[in-house]
């Protein structure tokens, strides 16, 4: 297979930071490979110096024979670049943002109608052309952008992260949009932070940290993982403690929750594991081999997750285990006009509980999550924290909620030492009792060397463990976490939920929303939300329960929520 | 309470001064404009060019017409010796004023007949033709006198109180100091609400304990502490550089800067709950100083606006403060005086402060 991309030892550094760091790679033509790597790893700047966007410090990378950066002029046209950002026009409807890409892109006046209609049938967008861009879901709006780049006909399709912020469904599409595009002729470069999706690549780069990990198909990476990954089922007591437990045995290096199972790697030179062997008899019924995913690979190339302690929890007092109602939504609506964003919600989540909220974008869950976190003001029902209506009670009950923003957001402009004094000091803390608790974050999250750096400026990994830092730093009895790890690398997230965890287990109760199905299996209880309403709840198992059929014999998460929305839409159209 | 406004006020001024270029805008822009405006910003008219037609050959013409050569005022004169030549000057604006002799002017002023000269100005230019108006009136004024026309009439010796030399620099620059407190008073706080609204910080703060009353002081007394540190600056460099004389009290004008800076602080904020992003802030902000500034009688008198207008410069803190800073630094103005400026400002304050905190919660729907 020839290459149509050759990218030889180059580097690439910004202001002394290396973002690229001695890579070597090539793509193969008329394939798709996949750019995989969390948030940081370098992504973006690779795809950039493909287009030629950048120029490489060292090394060169050639597409199509021509150097990418040197020789810029010969490759108009050949190149197709989907942003992360796609700079849609929003206030121009969806024929019109087609047009304008299509001049831009010199698409000859004669042939522009037909790749119109291509476009518009292909994408599934014929139905909404005169709908402006910005009235369009996420999903869509990466299906027009998809659209507007391959306007032109280009020959190499790079596409930075299409799948970030979309929905399963709308992911779905979208890939198996772009693999209808391979006709031989196509190239296609597909970033993600997403490791399930490079699974389906035909040949994936997989990049942590300006480095280049692994190059090649993903059934390679995942094979050296054949036989070492085990589901340990039929748990008695709580799975948290015994992952955590597990988790500092030697010879396990990775392990996640699953459901109600406990999912395991262990390391390659440890002897064939049995119930027996990781001491857990009498706390499990079977340790089943299942398939090595790419995440497992990943993690194990990284030379496995986190241990299973937690510093953080170990500040904390066990709260009572009395199962008390924590956090309840009674009812509650939110109307914008005559469009119902929430509609009548309804749950009670006990104490010692994680649950989670999930739905496609737009559904509503963000919604949900900001009335019970008194962001939102109900239009009618109340949301309850402690038994306090946090509209009425105010400041007080509010001191009980810890709180994660979805991106990062804490004070970019003070440093990590500020940030910290001053979430310690709008909780109340003061004197000794604040230094106290500032201090054993700092030890807990070993913040020592970078006390001093600017929060904006911190390794994303860092920025992460300081706003769970900023959130927890009160203890709190309820955490509300929107989206808490998106793009962060797998290990940073373990880690996140190994403190979660364990904090649930002292009996802090969680409220998640997420996007990613992996963080949906640590859910106790999950509240699927669409079109405003939760169409499903219950425990992860007995949502993947629901839509287990002949044709679908062991559903995923992702599957579960793939099909619980296309039943809904369906019961919906044939009232 | 406190400590969680005092955390607050802290992160504020952290954010504000930790980063070297934000330092470097909150203090020299103020000044600079200072300077730049109260130069660029003069109401006065010098370096006229006018043109002379001059028809009479007599001495006593000449001599008028030298009158005119030696006032300051006039700079450049220009024969022009017939009326196509005049109509031509002012049509290319090579000056603004033309004076007219007719050719019995020497004569009948010989023979003690009252004598006429003719001004002819550029109407397209009337600012700076009425002033101009003003200095030929001075100058025939004196002629006649001199002249003996019309001498039972004294001329009036004008005396400018508060500004003997009609320095137009003594008007402006104490007017200039409060119109950019007000700017940066609205802006620094809008902007900081609307910046932590775009980066998701606000709803962080607006889960914690916090209440709105707290968030308003929080955001309220950065932004007053940054404005007495601009207004002091510009307060000195008005006394040194410019040389302007302040004769007022230097406490009482302390506590009017409190004042109005915290009334349109409360502004700023109410502006920044309007608004979610900073690009929205600083057009509000905008919006309401360009108008503010134009009804404040800062360019023209209120009294010569029309009566809604003068109604709605009522609610104009600048209005009240001009009339302050002014007094104060020219006058002396005594406290139970400017009281009666400042009790408006407070009632503003307090109305501002009040909005700003109900839309702070009402945000929240």
């Amino acid at each position: 297979m020839p290459a149509l991309v050759e990218i030889d030892r180059i580097r690439k550094e910004f202001r002394g930071e290396t973002a690229i760091d001695n890579l070597t790679a090539s793509l193969a033509k008329g394939r798709i490979t996949g750019l995989v790597g969390p948030d940081g790893a370098g992504k973006t700047t690779l795809i950039r110096l493909i287009n030629g966007l950048l120029a490489p410090t060292r090394g060169t990378v050639r597409v199509n024979g021509f150097d990418a950066a040197r020789e810029r002029a010969k490759l108009a046209g050949f190149i197709g670049y989907m942003p992360q950002k796609f700079g849609l026009y929003e206030d121009l409807t969806v024929l019109e943002n087609l047009r304008l890409y299509a001049r831009l892109h010199d698409v000859p006046e004669n042939e522009r109608q037909r790749q119109f209609e291509k476009m518009l049938e292909f994408t599934d967008l014929a139905r909404f052309t005169g709908r402006l861009a910005g009235a369009l879901s996420g999903g869509m709006k990466q299906k027009l952008g998809l659209a507007c780049s391959l306007l032109g006909r280009p020959r190499l399709l790079l596409l930075d992260e299409p799948g970030v912020g979309v929905d399963p469904i709308s992911r779905r599409e979208l890939w198996s949009m772009v693999n209808a595009l391979l006709d031989g002729e196509m190239t296609v470069l597909w970033s993600t932070s997403y490791l399930d999706e490079a699974e389906r690549c035909e040949s994936v780069l997989l990049l942590n940290e300006s480095k280049l990990l692994f190059s090649g198909p993903p059934a390679e990476l995942t094979g050296r993982l054949q036989d070492r990954v085990r589901l340990l089922r039929g748990i008695e007591g709580d799975r948290r403690k015994l992952l955590a437990r597990l988790l500092d045995k030697p010879g396990v290096i990775d392990g996640v929750i699953q459901g109600s199972a406990l999912r395991l790697v262990f390391a390659a030179d440890a002897p064939c594991p049995s119930l027996a062997s990781l001491g857990v008899e009498r706390d499990a019924r079977e340790l089943i081999p299942v398939q090595p995913r790419f995440e497992d690979a990943f993690i194990d190339i990284l030379g496995g997750g986190p241990g299973g302690r937690s510093e953080l929890a170990e500040r904390f007092e066990p709260l009572p285990d009395d199962g008390a109602t924590v956090a309840a939504a009674h009812t509650l609506v939110k109307r914008y006009g005559s469009f119902t964003a929430a509609d009548r919600i309804d749950f009670r989540i006990r104490r010692g509980e994680i649950f989670g909220l999930l739905g496609p974008n737009g559904a509503g869950k963000s919604t949900t999550f900001k009335m019970l976190c008194g962001l939102l003001r109900p239009t009618s029902g109340s949301a309850e924290i402690n038994g306090a209506d946090l509209q009425r009670s105010g400041p007080e009950a509010r001191r009980q909620l810890g709180y994660m923003a979805q991106k990062f957001s804490q004070y970019d402009g003070l440093n990590l030492l500020q940030n910290l004094r001053f979430f310690a000091g709008i909780y109340g803390l003061t004197g000794r009792d604040r230094d106290r608790e500032i201090d054993g974050m700092v030890d807990a999250f070993h913040f020592a060397p970078y006390l001093k750096a600017n929060a904006g400026d911190l390794p994303l990994g860092i920025r992460q463990r300081l706003a769970l830092a900023c959130a927890v730093m009160h203890k709190p009895a309820v955490l509300f976490l929107d989206e808490p790890t998106s793009g962060v690398s797998p290990v940073t997230r373990r880690e996140f939920w190994t403190h979660i965890n364990a904090l649930v287990d002292k009996g802090v109760t969680v409220l998640i929303t997420t996007h990613f199905m992996d963080e949906a299996e640590y859910c106790d209880r999950i509240a699927l939300v669409y079109r405003g309403r939760a169409i499903a709840t219950g425990t992860p198992d007995e949502l993947k329960e629901q839509v287990r059929s002949a044709d679908c014999p062991d559903p995923s998460m992702e599957d579960a929520f793939i099909r619980l929305v296309q039943e809904s839409d369906r019961q919906e159209a044939s009232r | 309470m406190w400590n969680r406004i005092k955390t607050l006020i802290v992160k504020e001024l952290q954010i504000l001064l930790r980063d070297r270029k934000t330092r470097i805008i909150i203090i020299v822009p103020p000044i600079m404009q200072l300077v730049v405006f109260s130069f660029a910003s003069t109401l006065e008219v010098k370096n006229i060019s006018m043109g002379v037609y001059n028809r009479d050959s007599g001495e006593a013409s000449r001599q008028l017409v030298r009158r005119f050569e030696f006032s300051p005022s006039f700079i450049k004169l220009t024969s022009l010796d017939n009326p196509r030549s005049l109509k031509q000057f002012l049509d290319a604006q090579k000056g603004v004023m033309v004076l007219s002799i007719p050719d019995d002017f020497s004569r009948k002023l010989a023979a003690g007949e009252p004598v006429k000269v003719q001004l002819l100005f550029d109407g397209r230019r009337s600012n700076v033709a009425q002033i101009v108006n003003g200095y030929a009136n001075r100058i025939l004024a004196s002629f006649r006198a001199d002249t003996g026309q019309a001498a039972e009439l004294q001329p009036l010796l004008v005396r400018n109180w508060y500004n003997p030399n009609l320095d137009y620099m003594y008007f402006t620059l104490p007017c200039l100091i409060g119109i950019l407190c007000m700017v940066m008073g609205i802006t620094i706080p809008a902007l900081s609400v609307a910046r932590e609204r775009e980066f998701g910080t606000f709803d962080q703060i607006l889960v914690s304990p916090l209440s709105s009353t707290e968030i308003l002081i929080g955001k309220t007394v950065p932004s007053l502490l940054i404005g007495l540190v601009q207004a002091t600056g510009m307060i000195l460099a008005a006394v040194w550089c410019f040389r302007l004389p302040f004769t007022g009290s230097g406490g009482l004008l302390y506590l009017s800067i409190v004042i109005f800076i915290t009334s349109v602080t409360g502004i700023g904020l109410f502006i920044s709950a309007l608004c979610k992003t900073q690009q929205q802030a600083i057009l509000g902000a905008f919006a309401f100083a360009v108008p503010a500034v134009m009804i404040s009688g800062y360019a023209t008198p209120v009294e010569n606006m029309p009566q809604w207008l003068q109604y709605l410069s009522l609610l104009d803190p600048l209005r009240y403060f001009l009339v302050i800073i002014r007094g104060i630094f020219l006058k002396a103005m005594p406290f139970s005086v400017a009281l009666e400026n400042l009790l408006p400002l407070v009632a503003l304050t307090v109305v501002s402060l009040l909005f700003a905190g109900w839309f702070f919660k009402k945000k929240l729907d």
